[in-house]
């Protein structure tokens, strides 16, 4: 048996050689080196050198980083709920057996087949202050003119509202296909016993797609975290840095002039938010599950 | 199927109809504004009014042509790698009981999740070191890292009978020839299913290829967008048809594949 196992690991390895080279070179390598760059001061021109615990305490008071972690938080409590939401909705519409539903399906995924960078020039188009076409019936049906970039506030929820715009199509597929995975012995049970549409939704599919929803939740918040592209395209960080995100600081402080040691030490911060999310909603799955 | 009430019926054919409707509006708007001469401000419906003025300019840029054939050569190196690599990589998980094999697995899965920001920087500095900056394999290489291939593959490797390698094993073959000759035809749908979603990631990535890429002549289409500022994204004319053609072949792939698509979504989001 022993002599077996040592004969196949011998077969394996060359199978495994190719991914377990570029996944430790680009994957377990760098993130042990991220956390030893946290810990060094200076610029790869003039070589790294043992800078203690310096990063950390200039993170903590570093008010730039405080704002940008704000707007991307703002980002999350916007974009999160509306996405989930809205795609659980979409999802359970692509679900039914509506004739010509195939014709939705292929409209509502139609933003999710662009890339950010085209999402971003859609929006640009749109929401142009001179003749962008959703800019002007705002100004010219209610009268409002709204600062779509050019308030700090007004620029960061609009790209939440973007951001959903352009993943509902994908995370509608997914409840979609939730929504098709539920016994439809069970639904049919329910309507025997006189269960209106509302309550099977409410008390039979709902809560039967309910791990589905914390996965997507969980995926949707990871992903929250890392905006950036929509930044780039839409706003660069502007008005002055109003609108900096936490990825976009990282980006500027790696890659723009700034320190990779400190960019490092940011995006070890937004890694420790991101497990923390990851364990509160872990949390809450463990406890469901043992509620049931 | 329980027959519905016709208010019901119409109802929900008005809401679905609706909800497509904004979801398709803005693209929509897009497409027809980048096919016309005249702005949103003096927009008119009349037939003279129709051009393909905005494409020509866009397609007449020189470098425009590069970024889509460095798209198609990136995405295409990355997405053939890949399915092979994690086709090999799958099958030793699914089918080789080789020592220490279900901590690696979970050690892969672990980092599933794993923000791209977490290992950025690092990845960066060693890609340097390698002097892949402002190169193609630059580009290409550190993609293949990603794990989510060799859980799709895994999965479905898993699900072919171990009988069906045994009876090939009795006839001599050599584990190559079995990966060959019995798994791989086997694996044609998943393959496909890979195929695509790396593809789209690929054609759609730009932190990456925004930092690997330097000289203009080596960005991709969503790096040369987004970076440069010629006339096509400095005019309304040019942007939507930039905009439009970078759809395009994503358009084209969807509707061609668009069970595989669904397939891919889920096996994307329900892994976890």
């Amino acid at each position: 048996m022993i002599s077996r196992r040592l004969r196949e690991t011998a077969v394996a390895g060359p199978f495994l050689s190719v991914k377990g080279l570029v996944f430790g070179l680009f994957i377990l390598v760098p993130f042990v080196y991220t956390f030893i760059l946290t810990f060094q001061r200076g610029s790869l021109l003039t070589g790294m050198r043992w800078g203690g615990l310096s990063n950390y305490r200039t993170v903590v008071t570093d008010t730039l980083f405080r704002d940008a972690l704000k707007n991307t938080l703002l980002f999350m409590l916007v974009c999160t709920p509306v996405t989930l939401v809205v795609s659980a909705a979409v999802g359970l519409l692509l679900s039914s057996s509506l004739r010509g539903m195939a014709v939705h399906r292929a409209l509502i995924y139609l933003p999710s087949l662009l890339s950010v960078v085209a999402t971003g020039l859609i929006w640009k188009v749109l929401l142009d202050p001179e003749q962008g076409p959703l800019h002007l019936l705002m100004l010219r049906g209610f009268g409002l003119d709204v600062p779509w970039l050019t308030n700090g506030t007004v620029a960061i929820v609009l790209l939440a509202f973007i951001t959903a715009w352009s993943t509902c199509g994908f995370y509608g597929l997914v409840f979609m296909a939730a929504f098709n995975g539920i016994d439809t012995e069970l639904l049919e049970a329910a309507r025997i016993d006189g269960a209106g549409p509302w309550q099977v939704l409410v008390q039979i599919k709902l809560p039967l797609i309910q791990p589905v929803a914390q996965v997507v939740l969980a995926l949707l918040t990871i992903n929250c975290v890392q905006v950036f592209d929509l930044v780039f395209v839409l706003t660069n960080g502007a008005p002055g840095t109003a609108t900096y995100t936490a990825m976009w600081y990282v980006y500027q402080n790696a890659f723009n002039g700034g320190s990779v040691a400190y960019a490092a030490t940011m995006s070890v911060m937004l890694l420790i938010l991101t497990a923390l999310i990851s364990a509160l909603f872990l949390a809450r799955r463990t406890g469901a599950d043992a509620d049931a | 199927m329980p027959s519905r009430r016709w208010p019901v019926s119409v109802a929900m054919h008005t809401t679905a109809a609706v909800t497509s409707f904004l979801f398709a509006a803005p693209v929509l708007i897009v497409l027809v504004a980048s096919l016309k001469s005249s702005t949103f401000l003096d927009f008119s419906w009349a037939p003279q009014d129709w051009t393909l003025r905005n494409y020509r300019e866009v397609l007449g840029d020189p470098l425009f042509p590069r970024y889509v054939a460095n798209s198609f050569l990136v995405g295409g190196v990355v997405t053939g790698l890949t399915v092979l690599v994690d086709l090999l990589a799958a099958y030793a998980f699914a089918k080789l009981r080789f020592v220490g094999r279900d901590k690696i697995f979970a050690l892969l899965l672990a980092t599933m999740m794993l923000p791209f920001s977490a290992t950025l920087v690092p990845v960066y500095l060693i890609v340097a070191k390698l002097g892949m900056v402002d190169t193609y394999p630059g580009m290409v290489v550190p993609a293949l890292a990603a794990p989510f291939g060799v859980f799709l593959l895994r999965q479905f490797i898993r699900g072919i009978p171990d009988s069906l390698l045994e009876s090939a094993r009795i006839d001599g073959a050599s584990e190559l020839r079995i990966f060959a000759s019995v798994i791989l035809p086997l694996c044609r749908q998943p393959m496909a299913v890979l195929a695509i979603f790396t593809f789209v990631g690929s054609w759609n990535s730009f932190l990456w290829p925004l930092l690997i890429a330097q000289s203009p002549e080596m960005r991709t289409l969503t790096v040369g967008i987004a970076t440069t500022n010629t006339q096509f994204t400095q005019n309304i004319g040019g942007t939507t048809a930039v905009a439009v053609l970078s759809l395009l072949p994503m358009a084209v792939l969807f509707l061609a594949f668009q069970r595989y698509f669904i397939r891919g979504v889920l096996a994307g989001a329900l892994k976890a």
